[in-house]
């Protein structure tokens, strides 16, 4: 699903910021990766989800190598990834709305757009909250609103950055439980979060990114 | 398809009383514009005369003897030319106007009808001059015309107005997608082509031409139903077949305008603020 090798990452500054980077995900399978903030995890998503091209190093997603994609085919294969970017901000408009518009976008037609919404929306337990405004859901919702929207289109990969930002243990535990059941409808799931990440995380591949180095297997 | 239309609900949906008013005031210029575009063509520059016949009541022919020999011409010529009340003198042969004629005439335009007969009087006089005739045909009322300086401030307007109305409208589409910043950061983190997102804006900007168009000719319709017969005064604005072109002309340009502010509006899409990842 995702093979990374001898990736590096020059800011325009001259920041080295990923260096010799290996990675590798299987397809249906759910990692996450830790890094402390500015270790190079919303460069290393934006990179694998092709919103920034690379410099150097090879990105195969999907088996499509994402430095020769062209414009039309990165397009495409975004199409086929969901990103929940860091600091996710729900559109100003009902939750629902929010996946109909994004789906619409794609080239839905309403009433097609609407039963996917409401599919996700049931994935991540916000069915209740469809006609809450956006804006009055608490930052735990607010998080699942972000993933619903991301999955809502039934993408082959899912990417998370900053997981569990601004959430309480708890919170934390049940992201966990609501990503684990993501990955078993078949999803590959990467999620980037700063620590501390809960028990039943460690169930699952957690990797290191430190120093611009991906650490773990 | 339908994603263009649905997209451009949405963007219409986002317009604020800011971005409204700097669009409106975009508009407002363009038809402006087109206002200033359609002057310049149908009240147009110098009237050609019309050829009309017989003398003008402000006209006096003055009939020489084919004797006279050309400095005798060339003397009576600066004389006549010399008088305050007339504006101004023309010769032709005798033979331009009845072939076999000899001799030669003087056609002289008076200042106004009512010192014709003065002017008819004195030449009567002169040496040299065998006959002379006043006109009688009622002087022309001269067709509204714009003056080169009138005309060159006009060209003047039409600039100034198309460039403020691109100035105002970037605002306002500035304005715009400052309000639809976040659904343009979710379409593009979705893989929602450029191709998608750009045509809702520029069809914004047309949609704002094609009004000022519109517009334009409610302009010439009323300009023409309430000059009435006046509008014969304005020459072009009689002529349906000019005035329709004209309005279809600027409606037109109106159209195209419009798109060139959307195109402005679309450019704006690339700055870093729409970019989807922080």
């Amino acid at each position: 699903m995702i093979q990374v090798s001898e990736l590096h990452f020059t800011t325009e500054d001259g920041i080295k910021v990923l260096e010799d980077v290996h990675l590798h995900v299987d397809r249906g399978e759910l990692v996450y990766l830790a890094g402390e903030a500015s270790s190079g995890k919303t460069l290393l998503l934006g990179l694998l989800g092709a919103q920034i091209p690379p410099q150097q190093g090879q990105i195969l997603v999907h088996g499509r190598n994402v430095a020769r994609l062209s414009k039309h085919r990165a397009l495409q294969l975004r199409r086929q990834i969901g990103l929940l970017p860091q600091g996710f901000l729900p559109l100003p408009r009902k939750t629902l709305e929010n996946l109909i518009f994004k789906l619409r976008a794609l080239g839905d037609f309403r009433e097609q757009a609407e039963e996917k919404a409401l599919v996700a929306l049931e994935t991540v337990g916000l069915l209740r909250q469809q006609t809450t405004d956006a804006s009055e859901l608490s930052a735990s919702e607010r998080l699942r609103l972000g993933l619903a929207l991301a999955v809502c289109n039934d993408p082959l990969l899912l990417l998370i950055d900053d997981l569990f930002d601004g959430l309480a243990a708890d919170e934390r535990d049940q992201l966990c439980g609501l990503l684990e059941r993501i990955q078993e409808r078949g999803m590959t799931v990467l999620a980037a979060a700063r620590g501390p990440f809960p028990a039943r995380a460690h169930a699952f591949r957690l990797l290191e990114l430190v120093d611009g180095r991906v650490i773990g297997r | 398809m339908s994603e263009f239309f649905f997209l451009f609900r949405e963007l219409l949906g986002s317009i604020r009383t800011r971005s409204a008013s700097l669009l409106a005031l975009g508009g407002l210029l363009i038809f402006v514009c087109l206002g200033t575009f359609a002057v310049l063509l149908l009240v147009g520059g110098e009237v050609a005369p019309t050829r009309e016949i017989g003398l003008g009541a402000d006209e006096v022919v003055a009939h020489l003897s084919p004797r006279l020999s050309a400095d005798a011409v060339n003397a009576l010529y600066a004389e006549i030319q010399q008088r305050a009340d007339v504006v101004s003198l023309a010769f032709r042969f005798a033979q331009e106007v009845s072939p076999g004629s000899t001799g030669g005439q003087f056609i002289v335009r008076t200042t106004s009808p009512e010192v014709t007969a003065d002017v008819l009087e004195a030449v009567r006089g002169m040496n040299g001059v065998t006959a002379a005739e006043a006109g009688t045909r009622p002087t022309a009322q001269p067709a509204l015309a714009l003056g080169g300086p009138l005309r060159m401030g006009l060209l003047g307007a039409l600039v100034v107005s198309v460039v403020l109305s691109l100035v105002l409208a970037r605002s306002g589409f500035r304005a715009l997608l400052g309000t639809f910043e976040a659904e343009i950061r979710v379409m593009r983190l979705s893989g929602v082509s450029e191709r998608t997102i750009v045509p809702p804006v520029v069809a914004l900007g047309a949609l704002i031409g094609l009004l000022a168009g519109l517009l334009l000719i409610v302009g010439i319709y009323l300009a023409q139903v309430g000059l009435g017969e006046g509008a014969a005064a304005i020459s072009e604005l009689a002529n349906p077949g000019r005035v329709l072109s004209v309005a279809f002309a600027g409606l037109v340009l109106g159209i195209l305008l419009g798109s060139l502010i959307g195109l402005l509006g679309a450019s704006l899409l690339s700055s870093r603020e729409f970019s989807p990842l922080p």
